[in-house]
């Protein structure tokens, strides 16, 4: 039964204001739209950009969750599943290895028991996720399946399911348009508006690049802002601490290549777990977890942090030293607010705060989640919603496709229709699902845009001009955000200039405005790598950078 | 008549011209190199101050045989601006004599290279609005094969050093609608003098933009280089200078050879011309703990360290790769107080290129400073 059906008005702009264009905000809009109501998303930065563009990249099970909060493995679980079946296209295996270390004797024998008898707990889990059991394995097995471990007493392997994060909050928008929303990129809203009884009624927002300003009314608005959602809250005129987060900063590292086939959990020198894993075409080195007080907008890693997690994975993966790190990204996880506990031991449940018992009843806020349960999440938020305004309509999220993900593409027809080579295709299919067949056509159409413009990940100018016009991209980061271009060995250095003219010819803007952005790209990029330079690699950057910074006339 | 012996160390533009005008001197020189500098970097554009243009200077660049006459031009960076330069490699095309004219810019289907958008670079730079110069992109097959698209560009350079390659670029080039003239790529050959054939043949300027680092023109350099040591029957020696002494009889250097053994070579007197790359001269000032793009400043310093009888002389870098144990001379032009050096080993040792300036220098200051040194060197 609806319980504020009468008070709200129906002559809005818009059903449900959206704000927060991550995983939880996306996936919001897109089950909303779904369900046949009028939706507006709005980003203040670009979709992604928070924890969601900067998580480990896993859809994850979480088996460390298990002893905190099983029923987070549980929904998390569930939920990978029907990730999988609708963004199939999205997903990749990440096999994980449990080196066992230590002095061969009962101690470990029996550590080593205790190991295979978590993961049988586990193993309970997989078939949601259509996960493969865990297997216990010799010392002779682990060193023929990873060469360049340390000498270990054997160990467990278990199974995972890797994601582009990006990839699936813009699936999720994407989606969401497709149905009707209405999506504002690179829009902040600068106030969240009150009416009668101090009801939600809309917001005020501005386009951060353009400046263009507007007004939209609502009946509902959903606070789906992650590390900023005490900050919105405060738009509303209502207290930070409403919507109460613990933010965790997590950093990864990323390394040139894939060092290894499978990914490696270790303990820290705090005894905390991290992991080395192949992750698309490069390795990730991660995570950290530490309360954070800084600006969600700047999260940058420090020097310290990259050196606790080489720190941790060289004892076990030596080889690690002579391994080029190549960039990082940090990510500030909205964890539930608690206070006392440690970071790792924080809940990584989620719950929806309705603002009504703080006088701001057609506000709500999404506080906690994982990318693994976005779709949970977002499902709770909408079922919440239908109920306030008095329907009951079945979600559909889990059973629809994602856009991208309606039929599997072969990469090879992609190589001998377009004449891609293999690789090119794959990364394509990888990111587009069915939809590469949408920048194949560009190439067919006009061959110029076939050019590989990024040689490293490789993305081709059509791709560019795609993710431009589809894809609400304005700028090199967000390019790159999309479709990796620039995160490969030269850090941008061949294509941020040329994917700059790209994007400014494609908006029609001036070539300079595009060499701009390429080089506001390179600087970023630039500062994000440092923490991972030794003094040797900080000299060639600063030369390589200083040549292209001649070339197009900056001294 | 004892034949006296110099050790020019390094062998970019400075040492080069160091070591020409020794050998002009009938000097007899060695000549030492650890590996490619930012000479190989060459962008193919010569900058430095017109007064730089000595008939020192001018004779060595006629010798060098590789640039136009330094009297001054405009060229197209890889980026596709338009910048003054006091010289440039035959290959690239001077703008100075076109402007107000229609330039086609040459799209062959490169990955690195697309016309329309160079093209629509090209016309909004100062100098193509205020001569209402037009750039006009235009399709041009090129390609012998589908690789040729990214292979890099100096190996696309090459294969346009075959002659029917050339022939056949100028005949699809002559089958265009008639520009006043052409721009392409950085691809006009490492060895032929490509830009030179084409431009005859088409009786239009045919050239090229200016390399990235590691491009054609980089090429180009350590080609004239060749030659032009060829000519003076010198072979760089590959080691890496580790000490430098000054002794009764003249310099004395420690050199490490490839072999990873020392070598002590005895000579008259050495010039340094070390450069900033080779010589690891890009300082990292910032702090790692710090993340910030400071530390990502490209600050050439001459990395050399002066010592005489153990006290620091002059120290303009952060890093000393050469120290210098003894008497000295020649090098107030790096700090070091005249006043300090024995006369007898005045004009035994002498700096030139980046090592002078403490910055990145052009072209025109390397080489001029060479000349330089080699004059100041007093040899029997």
């Amino acid at each position: 039964m609806p319980t504020q059906g009468p008070e709200i008005p129906m002559d809005t702009d818009v059903d449900i204001v959206v704000i927060g264009a991550g995983v939880n905000g996306a996936g919001v809009a897109r089950d909303a739209a779904l369900r046949g109501w009028r939706v507006a998303l709005f980003e203040r930065n670009d979709v992604g950009f928070g924890a969601s563009g900067n998580s480990s990249g896993m859809i994850h099970g979480g088996p460390r969750y298990l002893s905190h909060n099983p029923d987070v493995t549980r929904s998390s679980c569930l939920d990978s599943g029907h990730i999988q079946r609708i963004a199939p296209h999205l997903l990749f295996r990440i096999p994980f290895l449990v080196p066992m270390y230590g002095k061969r004797g009962l101690l470990s024998k029996l550590t080593l028991t205790a190991y295979d008898a978590f993961f049988d707990l586990y193993d309970d889990y997989q078939p949601l996720k259509h996960g493969k059991p865990h297997a216990r394995l010799s010392a002779a097995e682990l060193a023929t399946l990873e060469p360049g471990l340390a000498e270990t007493q054997g160990g467990v392997t278990f199974d995972e399911w890797g994601i582009d994060g990006v990839r699936l909050c813009t699936a999720n928008v994407t989606d969401a348009v497709e149905r009707g929303a209405q999506f504002f990129n690179h829009t902040t809203v600068t106030e969240i508006l009150r009416g009668h009884q101090g009801r939600a009624t809309g917001v005020r927002y501005r386009n951060t690049i353009t400046g263009e300003t507007g007004r939209i009314s609502a009946r509902i608005v959903v606070n789906a802002t992650g590390a900023w959602a005490p900050i919105t809250a405060t738009l509303g005129k209502l207290d930070a601490k409403s919507a109460p987060i613990r933010p965790g900063k997590g950093i990864h590292v990323f390394l040139d290549r894939r060092l290894t086939n499978y990914a490696i959990v270790c303990n820290a020198i705090d005894g905390r777990q991290v992991f080395l894993m192949p992750w698309q075409n490069m390795s990730v080195l991660g995570t950290t977890d530490d309360d954070f007080y800084g600006d969600p907008d700047d999260v940058l890693a420090t020097h310290d942090e990259v050196r606790y997690l080489f720190q941790a994975i060289s004892r076990v993966f030596p080889s690690i030293a002579e391994a080029r790190a190549i960039g990082t990204w940090g990510g500030v996880r909205p964890t539930l607010h608690a206070w006392g506990p440690t970071e790792d031991e924080l809940s990584r449940e989620h719950e929806i705060v309705d603002h009504t018992a703080a006088g701001a009843p057609g506000l709500y806020s999404m506080i906690g989640g994982k990318l693994a349960s976005y779709r949970l999440f977002a499902a709770e938020m909408v079922d919440e919603i239908t109920r306030v305004f008095g329907k009951s309509q079945a979600c559909t999220s889990h059973t629809s496709a994602l856009p991208g993900g309606s039929e599997s593409v072969d990469p090879m027809a992609l190589v001998i229709e377009g004449g891609m080579e293999a690789v090119t295709a794959t990364r394509l299919e990888y990111r587009h699902g069915d939809r590469s067949r949408r920048v194949l056509e560009r190439m067919q159409r006009n061959p110029r845009e076939s050019g590989v413009v990024c040689p490293c990940e490789p993305v081709t100018e059509a791709e560019i001009r795609y993710v431009v016009e589809h894809e609400w991209a304005v700028n090199v980061e967000d390019v790159s955000r999309r479709t990796r271009l620039g995160l490969g060995a030269c850090g941008g250095m061949r294509c941020a200039l040329a994917c700059g003219r790209i994007v400014a010819h494609a908006t029609q803007q001036a070539p300079s405005v595009g060499t701009q952005m390429g080089l506001t790209f390179l600087r970023a990029a630039a500062r994000r790598r440092l923490p991972t330079l030794g003094p040797q690699q900080a000299r060639q950057e600063a030369f390589a950078l200083a040549c292209l910074a001649s070339e197009v006339g900056h001294k | 008549m004892t034949l006296s012996r110099v050790v020019v160390v390094g062998a970019g533009v400075a040492g080069v011209a160091a070591a020409w005008a020794l050998v002009k001197r009938g000097v007899q020189v060695t000549l030492l190199e650890q590996r490619a500098g930012s000479s190989e970097f060459a962008s193919g554009m010569v900058y430095g101050a017109p007064e730089v243009l000595t008939p020192a200077v001018h004779r060595f660049v006629q010798d060098m045989d590789l640039w136009r006459a330094w009297q001054g031009e405009w060229n197209v960076t890889s980026q596709g601006q338009i910048t003054r330069s006091l010289a440039a490699d035959r290959a690239l095309l001077d703008l100075s004599q076109l402007a107000g004219k229609t330039i086609g810019v040459a799209d062959l289907g490169r990955d690195d290279w697309d016309g329309e958008l160079m093209a629509g670079v090209l016309n909004e730079q100062a100098w193509a609005v205020q001569t209402h110069t037009r750039f006009v992109a235009v399709a041009v097959s090129g390609l012998g094969s589908n690789a040729e698209r990214r292979i890099p560009a100096a190996d696309f350079a090459a294969l346009q050093d075959e002659p029917e390659r050339a022939e056949w670029l100028a005949s699809q080039l002559a089958e265009q609608e008639k520009r006043d003239a052409w721009l392409l790529g950085p691809w006009l050959g490492l060895v032929e003098d490509v830009a030179v054939g084409l431009s005859s043949r088409l009786q239009v300027p045919v050239g090229e933009s200016a390399s990235r680092p590691g491009g054609a023109a980089g090429v180009r350099w350590s080609q004239a280089r060749g030659r032009l040591l060829a000519q003076l029957g010198l072979v760089p020696e590959l080691g890496q200078l580790s000490e430098v002494s000054l002794v009764a009889s003249g310099v004395e250097l420690s050199v490490a050879g490839r072999d990873g053994k020392n070598a002590l070579i005895i000579a008259d007197a050495a010039i340094l011309a070390t450069g900033g790359v080779a010589a690891g001269g890009i300082a990292f000032t910032g702090s790692l703990a710090e993340p910030s793009t400071q530390g990502l400043e490209l600050a050439y310093r001459a990395p050399l360290l002066l010592e005489l009888d153990g006290e620091l002389l002059a120290s303009p870098g952060s890093r000393c790769p050469v120290s210098l144990q003894s008497d000295l001379g020649g090098l107030e032009r790096v700090g070091v107080d005249p006043a300090r050096l024995s006369r007898e080993s005045r004009g035994r040792l002498a700096v030139a290129g980046d090592l002078v300036v403490g910055a990145p220098c052009s072209i025109g200051a390397a080489a001029s400073s060479g000349l330089l040194a080699a004059e100041s060197l007093r040899l029997n």
